[in-house]
């Protein structure tokens, strides 16, 4: 596959999909987010990395939680931000992506961190505007959500230190999870040995055991022993294309409950990359046990963030 | 005016290259000659040097789309047309869904009409099978067919309503039309934009599953079968369905298929990084089906191969793969891919080139092709030494959606159709 996000000297160029990273890379990201978590425990709340840089969050899909999280780390870097939901705005005119994106560049934005609901889109863009502009996916159709996979592997590596020892269940819609596909690239890189996902049959995506997992239809076989289980969260629209019964049924069969975790290893960590659907993927209680670990996911996100943006912005 | 073409291997009907010292045409008959005794001293001729040259008679294509009508506005018809001659293309069997759909027997008249204006090539339109596209009654076929359709089709759509698809094939058999059908399950590939495929799932490109084209497959020959409507189905992609229809075969159903070129040199990998150039319908299959493919051409159950041309501007393809419409330009390049093709895969040359000219030939016009004695001189004359690259300057295609970039080697050099030489390189 042809990496336009790597330069030639193997360094980050835009952040657009986890595949293709070296793990020096993730580990790069890992480091600079472990000092900005020191500088946050040392109350410097904010820093003056990218000062005079301008950040144009470009959201063709809503999400207030992803761009609020970005919009944060941007502040907390000292760039200037700005928000744009397109979908609001000049696309449903008719105008075209490049178009919209090409305006923007005019305004003197450094670096974009887009959101569009079609595979390929952030791509497209990368591939089609001036390579002094970077881009970072904040999550492009089902393909790929890789501040969200870093993130993620970053939560796991806080919990359990390493990952080569460990057995991750990954449960749910993963036909159409972003976030499935890009954890599954970060474990991987990460040398995870064991990626497990469990799904039903209609939520599987094809050829998924060619991403480097071991496909289960069982959750209760999926999950034993394993260390570490991320929950997707289920879309209302599944039910209405006929992919699941109705919430009841998957709750019964792919939901996390109080008594499925019992099967994991006794200090597996539970995460889900929000919002929750409490009842349908997640029985509550579980949720808010001692083992998830769903907040602090969402504040390494920002120091995730904050790592892979100064990266590309710095020089 | 004569022509005398010299040193020409001749694709002749027995689909084997026969090389021939002289051929003349004169007043719109082909005659082959050992030596140049025959020449008419009264006559003028304009001789064509056929070193390194294949006459390729009846370039036949069964499945275009000439955005016409609906796109006057643009004079797309002219550019169309004229690709399909520089392709060497003699016939174009061209699809309904157009605005307005080719429902109505003035719509085809016309377009043949304004087709003829540009260059006087045999285009023969395939009617809608159902007024309007919407499978809900059906088209007047006899009155279509007295127009200048040659045959009926519901281009990328198919018939939901099973009784009105029972229907059509029976009025299609009362009067012995074909059925052109494209084997496309409506639900399936809703809202999908590639092969079900582990690269589509890498990707997050939503998938259209075989089964979309094998259930049609399965439908279409088990109607055939039972009211023996003559079927051809367009654009087969899975080996499934090549099984299908090998059967069908087997129990002289009377059924005949096509594949798209593209499905010959391209596989789902080449989607690789989404090229929207690859978008395609059907979506480019795999590696496996591509094999199946090429086996079904050798053992004769694929009975000719389509340009599947379909211009597109560059507006609608430089968007994200799944925005972007679907299509490649193909008609300029139909011949050289074939060539291609065979080059690459090891087939035989011959037998390929029939799947392009006498076999689709004998698809649209129900009798087989001579091309010494025939009603039409048909043929185009193809350089196989002739480099070239398909850059949109060089395209006469209003689309200018090549899914390549590497050199082309060989050319068509010149097109005849009833005698008459419509295009020069």
């Amino acid at each position: 596959m042809k990496n336009i996000q790597i330069n030639e000297n193997g360094k980050l160029k835009h952040l657009l999909t986890i595949e293709g990273l070296t793990k020096n890379i993730i580990d790069e990201i890992f480091v600079r987010a472990d000092s900005f978590i020191d500088s946050e425990k040392n109350n410097v709340k904010k820093v003056d990395l990218l000062t005079g840089k301008t950040i144009c969050n470009l959201f063709f899909e809503n999400s207030t939680r992803t761009r609020t999280t970005f919009e944060i780390a941007a502040k907390k870097l000292s760039a200037d931000v700005i928000n744009l939901n397109v979908n609001t705005s000049s696309h449903s005119k008719g105008e075209s992506i490049l178009d919209t994106i090409n305006n923007l560049i005019a305004m003197h934005a450094d670096m974009f961190v887009i959101r569009h609901g079609q595979s390929g889109a952030v791509h497209f863009i990368a591939e089609n505007i001036n390579p002094k502009i970077k881009i970072v996916n904040a999550g492009d159709g089902y393909h790929a959500h890789p501040t969200q996979g870093l993130l993620d592997a970053f939560t796991i590596r806080h919990y359990k230190k390493k990952f080569t020892n460990l057995k991750v269940a990954i449960v749910g819609d993963i036909k159409h999870s972003r976030v499935a596909r890009s954890d599954i690239n970060a474990l991987n890189i990460l040398g995870v040995p064991e990626i497990r996902v469990i799904a039903p049959k209609t939520l599987m995506p094809f050829g998924v055991e060619e991403l480097g997992v071991i496909p289960y239809d069982n959750f209760d076989d999926g999950i034993k022993n394993v260390d570490v289980v991320m929950m997707l969260r289920l879309q209302q629209e599944r039910m209405e294309n006929a992919l699941i019964p109705s919430h009841e049924e998957y709750f019964k069969t792919f939901g996390l409950t109080s008594k499925r975790i019992n099967y994991a290893d006794p200090e597996c960590i539970i995460m889900h990359p929000g919002p929750m659907n409490r009842g349908v993927e997640i029985e509550s209680t579980v949720a808010d046990s001692h083992q998830a670990v769903i907040l602090p996911q969402v504040s390494f996100g920002i120091a995730i963030r904050m790592a892979v943006m100064s990266m590309l912005l710095e020089d | 005016m004569g022509y005398l073409i010299k040193q020409i291997e001749i694709l002749n009907n027995d689909h084997q290259f026969r090389k021939k010292e002289f051929l003349s045409l004169t007043k719109g008959k082909l005659k082959e000659h050992t030596d140049n005794d025959f020449l008419n001293e009264k006559l003028k001729y304009e001789i064509i040097d056929g070193q390194n040259c294949i006459f390729i008679p009846v370039v036949t294509d069964l499945y275009a789309d000439l955005k016409t009508p609906g796109q006057e506005y643009k004079s797309i018809l002219d550019q169309e047309i004229s690709a399909a001659t520089a392709g060497g293309i003699t016939t174009v069997c061209c699809q309904p869904d157009t605005e307005p759909v080719l429902d109505e027997p003035s719509l085809i008249k016309d377009l043949i009409t304004k087709a003829n204006k540009v260059f006087p090539i045999n285009i023969k339109p395939m009617a809608a099978i159902t007024k309007d596209l919407e499978g809900q009654q059906i088209a007047e076929m006899k009155e279509l067919y007295d127009a200048g359709a040659i045959g009926f089709s519901q281009a990328e759509k198919s018939i939901i309503n099973t009784k009105v698809l029972l229907r059509a094939f029976e009025y299609a058999k009362t009067f012995g039309f074909t059925l052109f059908l494209r084997a496309s399950e409506n639900f399936l590939i809703e809202n999908t934009f590639a092969n079900e495929s582990a690269i589509a799932t890498r990707l997050g490109i939503r998938g259209s599953n075989k089964n979309a084209e094998v259930i049609e497959v399965l439908k279409y020959i088990a109607l055939s079968k039972e009211i023996g409507t003559k079927i051809h189905l367009s654009k087969i992609s899975c080996r499934e369905s090549l099984e299908i229809i090998a059967r069908a075969k087997n129990e002289n159903i009377n059924v005949t298929c096509d594949v798209s070129i593209n499905q010959l040199l391209f596989t789902d990998q080449d989607i690789d990084l989404y090229n929207s150039n690859f978008h395609l319908s059907p979506p480019l299959r795999s590696k496996s089906d591509q094999d199946s493919i090429l086996e079904s051409i050798e053992l004769d159950i694929i009975d000719a191969i389509c340009s599947d041309h379909h211009p597109v501007e560059d507006d609608k393809k430089k968007l994200p793969f799944e925005e972007s419409e679907r299509g490649a330009s193909s008609f300029e390049t139909f011949i050289p891919l074939t060539f291609k093709a065979a080059k690459i895969h090891r087939l035989n040359l011959e037998h390929l080139l029939s799947k392009i000219s006498y076999s689709p030939y004998k698809i649209v016009y129900g009798e087989s092709y001579d091309y010494l004695n025939n009603k039409n001189t048909d043929f185009c004359i193809y350089n196989k030494s002739q480099n070239w690259v398909a850059s949109p300057t060089e395209l006469k295609s209003s689309g200018k959606n090549i899914p390549f970039n590497w050199e082309i080697e060989g050319r068509v050099t010149h097109t005849f159709i009833d005698g008459m030489k419509i295009y020069q390189l």
